[in-house]
């Protein structure tokens, strides 16, 4: 596993290069938006872990060049935001998954390792009217939305036939934060609304979460 | 926030200016109209002394620009009748000086019939006229009402009521348009304050990230490389309780700079977003091995910015699972036109009366301060703020071990 950091901290960006070499994952370091673009361009990488707020070129900027060309490449972003927001998740077209600071080491390789293992299966999953893309983490029927980890586990572990409880749902998705669920499941259905699927996450009060049909 | 300070600066400003004028031109026309009163006093006094007329055929000596009850005029331009009252005799009342125009013969009798009434010796008729009461000075049966005309003295002195009436209700709205005109001027600089001071806070938590994340993956590290220990754990501990403080100044500086007018309202079934969250709450409950009871009226709709009144009940039930001994409960209806959230913890430590005080900011009971409970003291800063900015009433007390926040929609 090769990963480029880019951040403009460089004592976070020496611990980090520190930290990931613990879980036998090499890194390069780089300072700015400018000489991550450059040594993305000389070098290959498996993913990139991009700070949001680089000098320079933004990490958001920087991300949405580089998937331009390639879809697969695994982009996190390392935000000083307490939490992402709506606007943030639904205007996203390019990043695979944000982490908020401060996080731990252990969050990351986590992250690292899921996306890896994910991207790697390079299977589609059919889901009511709509594909989920694993390579891409997308979601596509007349178009296509970017998703992110968070909303992929939520989606994928939905069915159309049976309910999931609150609890068994946060079970299956890793990571999720208490209190983030719903505001996953919020900017799924748009997003299924703007690929154009008659496909929602609904909840049923003593039931749970099922994917329905718009108009059942 | 600032909106508000305006307006209480206006206000109160206002108000002082108002009252200032009121207390002034009430004492002045107060003044002025127990002068009236004192000199009509004079004037039936003297005629009191002399039998209920003035000194007749006195020939009084001229002194030019005298002024008041004792000017050699007073007889010749005071209007005035006097009514003897007998006890005894068949005419028990009889008009022995009729010297106005303006009251009939009948009307001064009736008039003195109903003043003789009065237990008040001297007095005001019908707003113009000055009566006395006066008793015979030779015949203990025999008393006098005498009643003056001072309409002509009242005149300037109603003008000068209503010239002050005019004077300080536009005062008023002079001072009142003066200071709404200012005011904008003079609160700017504890305006940019307050908004620097928040934007600072608002920087310094963002700016505090890294060098926590710094912090943190370096903690890791060293567990990693020397195996799990109490002081990383420690380290660990204290990283993420200042995260949360974090977090917690970032959103309170950004629901302080958050106008009412600016929220995203909307309508939503109040009802199933409070379910919402406190089913998420029960499994957290009873692993602590305690007990949450729900009580919610359902199908309760709610016009308001859907995210944060859930964020407010995440608060309270959080509240509630990391400070209740046993059990809490929660409970949503509708009392009029207002919805109404009681969220109830059970204590041990807690004093009966209102604790108002647990909504301000970094305020923790002693008992939680030392427990090893984590908490920052801003949660119900946040949530007062959230229910404020919905124009909402949010209350605290304490009752019979039990600690209650009831919550006004």
């Amino acid at each position: 596993m090769k990963i480029l950091i880019g951040e403009n901290n460089r004592e976070l960006l020496h611990t980090l290069q520190r930290g990931l070499d613990h879980y036998q994952m090499t890194s390069d370091i780089v300072f700015d938006g400018v000489q991550t673009l450059e040594k993305y361009s000389n070098n290959k990488y498996d993913l990139l872990l991009l700070d949001d707020s680089l000098a320079r070129i933004s990490g958001n900027d920087v991300s949405k060049e580089i998937r331009e060309n390639n879809k697969t490449i695994s982009l996190i972003i390392m935000s000083n935001q307490s939490e992402i927001s709506e606007n943030i998740l639904l205007s996203n077209s390019h990043v695979d998954d944000f982490i908020t600071k401060p996080f731990k080491l252990i969050q990351l390789v986590e992250t690292i390792n899921l996306l890896t293992a994910l991207k790697g299966k390079g299977k589609d999953i059919h889901l009511g009217d709509f594909l989920i893309k694993q390579n891409y983490l997308e979601l596509e029927k007349d178009s296509s939305a970017k998703i992110i980890l968070h909303e992929y586990y939520i989606i994928s572990s939905l069915e159309e036939k049976s309910y999931i409880t609150h609890e068994e749902l946060l079970k299956r998705c890793p990571k999720i934060q208490k209190g983030r669920l719903e505001l996953f499941i919020k900017t799924i259905n748009i997003k299924l609304h703007n690929i154009g699927s008659s496909y929602e996450i609904t909840f049923e009060k003593g039931k749970g979460f099922k994917l329905a049909k718009i108009h059942d | 926030m600032i909106k508000k300070l305006r307006f209480k600066f206006i206000l109160y400003s206002v108000l002082s200016v108002f009252a200032l004028l009121v207390l002034i031109l009430s004492t002045i026309n107060i003044v002025n109209f127990n002068m009236v009163a004192s000199d009509a006093d004079n004037i039936t006094q003297m005629i009191a002394d002399h039998d209920g007329g003035f000194e007749p055929n006195k020939e009084r000596e001229p002194r030019p620009g005298s002024m008041g009850p004792d000017s050699p005029d007073t007889p010749m331009s005071t209007r005035y009748f006097t009514v003897r009252l007998s006890k005894n005799e068949d005419i028990a009342y009889e008009l022995i000086h009729y010297n106005i125009s303006a009251l009939s013969k009948e009307t001064c009798l009736k008039w003195a019939e109903e003043l003789s009434k009065n237990k008040a010796k001297t007095g005001w008729k019908d707003f113009s006229y000055r009566y006395r009461l006066y008793d015979d000075k030779n015949n203990k049966d025999v008393s006098y009402v005498t009643v003056i005309d001072q309409g002509r003295e009242l005149l300037p002195s109603l003008r000068v009521l209503i010239a002050s009436v005019i004077g300080g209700v536009s005062g008023t709205l002079i001072t009142f348009l003066a200071i709404l005109l200012v005011s904008k001027k003079f609160i700017k600089p504890i305006e940019d304050t307050y908004h620097k001071q928040q934007r600072f806070v608002a920087d310094a938590s963002y700016e505090l990230k890294t060098p926590l994340t710094i912090i943190s993956m370096n903690n890791e590290i060293l567990e990693l490389e020397q195996g799990e220990n109490e002081e990383c754990k420690a380290i660990s501990k204290e990283i993420k309780h200042l995260n949360k403080v974090l977090d917690n100044l970032a959103n309170l500086a950004l629901l302080d700079g958050t106008l009412p007018e600016k929220i995203n309202k909307n309508n939503f079934v109040i009802s199933d977003s409070v379910n919402q969250i406190a089913e998420k709450y029960i499994s957290s409950f009873n692993k602590l091995h305690k007990k949450l009871d729900v009580n919610i009226v359902p199908d309760l709709v709610y016009k308001g910015d859907k995210d944060m009144i859930m964020q407010l009940i995440d608060i309270l039930l959080d509240n509630a699972l990391k400070y209740s001994t046993s059990e809490a409960s929660l409970d949503l209806r509708r009392e009029d036109e207002r919805i109404i959230i009681i969220q109830t913890n059970d204590r041990k430590d807690i004093k009966d009366g209102p604790l108002d005080i647990v909504f301000e900011k970094f305020y923790r009971f002693e008992a939680d301060r030392n427990s090893k409970v984590d908490g920052s003291g801003l949660g119900l800063s946040i949530a007062k703020d959230i229910v404020n900015l919905h124009k909402g009433r949010i209350y605290a007390k304490g009752n019979e071990g039990k600690f209650i926040i009831k919550v006004e929609l």
